[in-house]
């Protein structure tokens, strides 16, 4: 028996190498200081320390960040997470993945908390620029000296539209604890057994959209969401954080936010501010083995294609949803405006005489605002707005 | 013999001159005189530098249909002109119009001329287009200009053929889309939460 179990580890550990080695490594240090006010308190100053990693080696990815933080007092807080994910071969374009979710915390002269679930997800990725996923999870919680059984269901999509990233989640939470008493839920099968122990079932809500919008070595990201319970109070969740990279190792972080207390820990929500810097470690990129650009194309329709020169200049299709008229103008058409012809299933077409090279262009819908067509890397003009650059190969 | 060598130059110079007409008046059509001058001469010095003109004109023109004034838009051809200058100080003068524009981007974007100079040697005479234009596309993914060089030198070293580079750059998109999955990067841009309370 001992023999199979060092056989199956080695055959783990072999199949885990080339993936290992291949590996992809970012980490950050986030250090910073501000101000956090904890629900119920008076709040004070903050310091904060936040080491972070993503790993990524071929199906397995994971995250982990670490929150130290010293407050007024003498009062520090830690917190940890790990989240590990395993993703399945794409099945046309669906995935699957089994993730983990490992989060704990510690505090001065109060015990702390942890929790660990498991969540099988589905993933689906209709077009390039877009992901949906559904999800459901199980695991249990610890606080007080109790085990608190947890089950959690999650549904989402984000998408690219221009140079902005949006998401939407929706996450709902159930949990059972016995306030003041310690649960055990193989000795309370049954509803009588519950009412004595006071075995209470609490859930609730999180619905949260959320933005990421990012030109040259600016980002912002924001979130805005509502949790909705019968069980616990609602309230409105919110945050901001704007990234300013300094040089490519360095960068200036300011977040601000309203963080929702976790029911399931009855760790409490804040409202902060927070400055500092962060600094970047990483390694670069390995080049994956070559793939055939047949096999590119298949993974789905591209928001933008530029097809090869035919004489009268090159077919650009643009797909655009909803649209009644597309305009395109750039550095191809001496930046006049040009209306592109529907081409049917939310295609736009136009030929146009487009050099190989690097190029500039924007594209407007329906008399609206110019701005970077999709699959074009947005940037920020010399001379205001956002234009999107597209390298024109061969 | 004399008069056909001269009808043979008028020839030579009418089409020499008619490109440059045809781009004067394009400035002169969308620009006011002042800046239709000072474009217009940048635009000389770049040809007389062997430097394309045309990405010049159109960042002028790019300037006038976001509405910016003279001063911006002479600026921005006069530091494009830089660009392109540094492009070609890199790569040398048999480097391509497409070559040297996409330098230029990669410039911009925080790539060092060295990277460039070094990613030419290695690949050997062989087409600059597509490796420029994935460590551009690198950078403007997020990574940084250093270690995005590295990679597309790594694959230049090796010798790896051009669909190397747009696996790498296919890669690079592909975290980033990743990264707006469920599971998502960690964002630790907030305080520890405090210690718990009794429900």
């Amino acid at each position: 028996m001992t023999r199979l179990r060092a056989a199956v580890a080695t055959a783990l550990i072999a199949a885990w190498m080339p993936a290992a080695a291949a590996a992809q490594v970012r980490a950050a240090l986030d250090v910073g200081a501000g101000a956090s006010r904890t629900d119920g308190t008076l709040g004070g100053g903050v310091v904060s320390f936040a080491p972070s990693l993503a790993l990524d080696a071929g199906p397995l990815r994971l995250d982990a960040y670490g929150i130290y933080s010293s407050a007024s007092a003498g009062r520090w807080n830690f917190e940890g997470f790990i989240a590990p994910v395993l993703r399945s071969p794409r099945l046309g374009p669906v995935r699957a993945e089994l993730g983990g979710e490992f989060d704990w915390t510690s505090h001065r002269r109060t015990s702390g908390t942890a929790t660990a679930l498991g969540e099988l997800r589905a993933v689906v990725e209709p077009f390039s620029a877009v992901t949906l996923w559904a999800g459901y999870g199980l695991g249990n919680a610890y606080s007080f000296s109790q085990r608190r059984p947890v089950a959690r269901t999650r549904y989402g999509g984000s998408g690219r539209v221009g140079s902005l990233e949006v998401g939407l989640s929706l996450t709902a939470t159930s949990f059972d604890y016995a306030p003041g008493g310690v649960f055990d839920p193989r000795a309370a099968p049954t509803a009588a057994v519950d009412t004595v122990r006071r075995i209470t079932r609490g859930s609730y809500t999180d619905a949260v959209l959320t933005g990421r919008w990012g030109v040259a070595s600016l980002a912002l990201d924001a979130s805005v969401g509502r949790r909705m319970s019968r069980t616990t109070p609602a309230l409105t969740i919110w945050s901001a954080t704007a990234t300013k990279r300094i040089t490519p190792d360095l960068a200036l972080v300011a977040s601000a936010g309203r963080a929702p207390q976790d029911p399931v820990t009855a760790l409490p929500g804040s409202r902060y501010f927070v400055v500092g810097f962060r600094v970047l470690v990483g390694a670069p990129s390995r080049a994956a083995p070559p793939r055939s650009r047949a096999a590119e194309s298949k993974a789905g329709r591209a928001p933008l294609t530029i097809g090869p020169n035919v004489g009268a200049g090159r077919e650009i299709l643009l797909r655009v949803s909803g649209a009644h008229a597309v305009e395109l103008r750039g550095d191809f058409t001496d930046w006049d405006p040009v209306t592109l012809e529907a081409a049917g299933d939310e295609e736009w077409r136009a030929v146009l005489p487009i050099a190989t090279g690097l190029h500039r262009m924007a594209m407007r819908v329906d008399g609206g605002n110019w701005t970077a067509p999709p699959g074009t890397h947005p940037v920020e003009s010399e001379f205001g707005g956002t234009v999107g650059e597209v390298v024109v190969e061969e | 013999m004399r008069i056909a060598r001269a009808l043979l130059g008028c020839v030579l110079l009418a089409a020499v001159a008619a490109p440059a007409r045809a781009q004067d008046r394009r400035l002169a059509d969308r620009l006011d005189s002042a800046t239709a001058a000072s474009v217009g001469a940048l635009v000389d010095s770049a040809r007389a530098a062997g430097l394309p003109t045309e990405p010049l004109v159109q960042k002028a023109l790019e300037g006038r249909a976001l509405g910016a004034d003279g001063a911006r838009i002479t600026a921005a051809v006069q530091a494009l002109a830089g660009r392109l200058a540094s492009a070609r100080d890199a790569l040398g003068g048999e480097a391509s119009d497409a070559e040297l524009t996409v330098a230029a981007g990669a410039i911009r974007s925080g790539v060092s001329v060295a990277t460039i100079r070094r990613l030419q040697s290695l690949r050997g005479g062989r087409p600059l287009v597509v490796p420029l234009a994935v460590l551009t596309d690198l950078v403007a993914e997020g990574v940084p200009p250093d270690r995005a060089g590295a990679s597309v030198l790594d694959l230049a070293r090796e010798g790896r053929p051009d669909d190397a580079y747009l696996a790498l750059r296919e890669r690079a998109q592909s975290e980033r889309r990743r990264g707006r999955g469920p599971a998502g990067p960690p964002a630790p841009t907030r305080p520890a939460a405090d210690a718990p309370t009794p429900p």
